[in-house]
């Protein structure tokens, strides 16, 4: 190889490994570190008053997300982290406003400020030590934290946010703001207190949440439950209206197919129908050839012998007829002459009963004036008359009643009232017959007898009654031809 | 010629060394003062062994290309070496020149803008939102007067590297 060669590669090289060295010196800051930059010299500022010359510290750079070349041998490059830190802080038993103990436990935030102010302050306390930082703001904020709750109530830690920051930011002022620090958030996890007073705190509230839910439960069951009745009833309706319609399509069908049956024996029938009709007019047919067959073998025959006898009788009636007139003319003649020999008889009949009836008219018309003169003397009897003849009527009545006594032979008495019953018995009969003749023919004897002496007797009364008040009381008293009878 | 080639190999080795053993070497002379700042820049280690090495090389090829003889040779190896050395300060410049801008600093704060994030008390700290190089923050604020959550304020002042004075925003 030529040496020629060699040099050419040589420089190739040497542009290559010059580019390499200046770019590495040019370092680039990530989005979560800080770069120091240390070593150059501050700019010199001259008091304007005093003439007193100072240097700044301006030759300290810092780089904050971003590049910055590093001049080998005079700058020296440091790194601070910015990135946050997760810082777990626990108090036990603080006192808070109101004299309750409280532990809390929180979490802090906390990074290294992003100002250059920050950076600096920072590099310069932890730059060695960034692990310190963890250790350092635990410290500070559990003291911090221990004050802030001294002057909060457990009440307000856990519900002012706002008042809480806004203590933990003065606490964080004074004391981490001056390390360069700052606290990006800081949280209570957790806050217990010694005895039950956050339970305390929270059983009204918990026992209305309870009651409310519990009402709420029981409301939503009762919606639910109504609401699953009112669907069964649905379903039910929806049933019954199913149901319903099943058996309206069960009929309908039912009775397609009872008519779908019945269409086969209909058909038969109508077709049977048909031939019973054929079949009839056969019939008619053939009873209408016997007809004219019998026509033509029986009934013109019959009607020919019948027209035949009438024919006879008629003129059988007619030779009656005529001899029935004849021995009508005959009887005519006969009758006339009976006639005139009966009104003759008749007549002879009538002159010969005038006769007699003028006789019995005469007869009777004297026999009617003897009797009137007969009833004259009656009237002119007086009961006196009437009595006697009723006397003298008496012992023929008794006789016939004691008839039947007289035809009897021989008479045994077998009693205990004796013969005098006997008699008794003729006095019965009379009695009877009198009784007998009443009930019979509706005459009482007895009572005419009555009538007839009682009505003379009340006419004729006073004179017996001025009699009597003359003092002569005897049984039977004659008086003017009467007779009264008294008991 | 072999000379010229190996100045030009021991610039190299002298580059690979400073880029490996990164300050070391130059710490090997961090004790003399009279050296200070003469490093800084123009005559920094990378600078003098890409002069050194452009030198040999290119001497060398001047060599052995042409008939001009040793010393002409090693005038243009100077001549290169010079020009190496000076692109690389060049390019150190410009990135130094390149630097990010200054990191913000709570003064900066004054007069900007933003949001209350927990209601400040009329005594007390609450705390805003601010926007400091481009990146929100959060700072402990106090004012003069309460301050209700959600409100724009100004900030008065910086008290501390964390907390700041803000007014609320009256338009």
């Amino acid at each position: 190889m030529s040496p020629v060669v060699i040099s050419v590669l040589g420089v190739v090289v040497l542009v290559v490994l010059l580019a390499l060295v200046v770019i590495t010196r040019y370092k680039v800051a990530g989005p979560s570190e800080a770069f120091i930059v240390t070593g150059r010299r501050g700019k010199k500022s001259t008091d304007p008053t005093t003439g007193q010359v100072s240097v700044d510290n301006s030759g300290q750079k810092v780089v904050v997300g971003g590049g910055v070349f590093v001049v080998p041998f005079v700058q020296q490059k440091f790194t601070l982290d910015l990135s946050s830190r997760h810082i777990p802080i626990a108090v036990r038993g603080a006192v808070t406003l109101r004299g309750v103990k409280a532990n809390l436990e929180g979490v802090a935030i906390v990074k290294v400020g992003g100002t250059d102010d920050s950076i600096r302050a920072a590099a310069q306390r932890f730059l060695q030590q960034q692990g310190g930082i963890v250790g350092f703001t635990q410290e500070v904020l559990s003291g911090a934290l221990r004050s802030i709750v001294g002057r909060m109530s457990v009440e307000d830690i856990i519900r002012d946010r706002a008042a809480f920051a806004g203590q933990v930011a003065e606490e964080a002022e004074a004391s981490l703001s001056g390390q360069g620090l700052v606290l990006d958030a800081f949280q209570i996890q957790d806050i217990t207190t010694e005895g039950s007073y956050l339970e305390d705190l929270g059983r009204p509230e918990a026992a209305r949440a309870k009651q409310e839910a519990d009402i709420a439960e029981a409301v939503s069951r009762r919606a639910a439950e109504q609401a699953r009745l009112k669907a069964e009833e649905e379903i039910a309706i929806a049933q019954r209206t199913f149901q319903l319609k099943q058996a309206e399509i069960k009929a309908e069908t039912d009775e397609a197919s009872a008519r779908a049956a019945a269409a086969g024996p209909l058909a038969q029938a109508a077709r049977e129908q048909d031939v019973l009709i054929e079949r009839e007019k056969v019939a008619e047919r053939q009873a209408a050839l016997t007809d004219r067959e019998l026509d033509t073998k029986v009934r013109k025959p019959a009607d020919a012998a019948r027209y035949q006898a009438e024919q006879e009788a008629e003129a059988r009636r007619v030779a009656l007829v005529k001899e029935a007139e004849a021995d009508a003319e005959r009887s005519r003649l006969t009758g006339e002459g009976e006639k005139a020999h009966r009104a003759a008889l008749a007549a002879a009949v009538q002159i010969e009963g005038e006769a007699e009836a003028a006789a019995i008219g005469a007869k009777g018309a004297a026999e009617a004036e003897a009797m009137h003169k007969k009833a004259d003397a009656f009237a002119r009897y007086g009961d006196a008359a009437v009595l006697q003849m009723f006397v003298e009527v008496l012992p023929s009545v008794v006789a016939k009643a004691s008839e039947p006594l007289s035809a009897i032979d021989k008479l045994t008495v077998i009693s205990t009232d004796g013969a005098s019953q006997l008699a008794r018995t003729v006095t019965d009969n009379v009695a009877q017959g009198v009784e007998l003749l009443s009930s019979t023919t509706g005459v009482d004897l007895a009572e005419l007898l009555k009538g007839i002496t009682a009505g003379k007797g009340t006419a004729v009364v006073p004179a017996p009654a001025a009699e009597t008040t003359n003092g002569t009381t005897s049984g039977t008293t004659v008086n003017n031809g009467r007779v009264e009878v008294t008991d | 010629m072999t000379l010229f080639l190996g100045i030009g190999i021991a610039g190299l080795v002298l580059l690979v060394l400073s880029l490996i053993f990164d300050g070391v070497i130059e710490g090997l002379f961090g004790g003399v003062n009279v050296l200070d700042g003469l490093f800084d820049g123009l005559f920094s280690l990378p600078v003098i062994a890409g002069f050194m090495s452009m030198l040999g090389f290119g001497a060398a090829i001047v060599l052995g290309t042409t008939n001009l003889g040793t010393a002409p040779a090693t005038a243009a190896g100077v001549a290169a070496g010079v020009g190496a050395g000076w692109l690389t300060w060049k390019f150190s410049k410009v990135l130094m020149r390149d630097q990010t801008a200054t990191t913000p600093r709570g003064s900066d704060l004054v007069g900007s803008a933003g949001t209350v994030v927990t209601a400040i008390p009329a005594s007390g700290y609450g705390e805003v939102l601010l926007r400091l190089g481009g990146q929100p923050m959060k700072f402990s604020a106090k004012s003069a007067e309460a301050v209700p959550y959600g409100t724009e304020i100004w900030v008065e002042e910086t008290l501390s590297a964390s907390s700041v004075r803000v007014r609320k925003v009256e338009r």
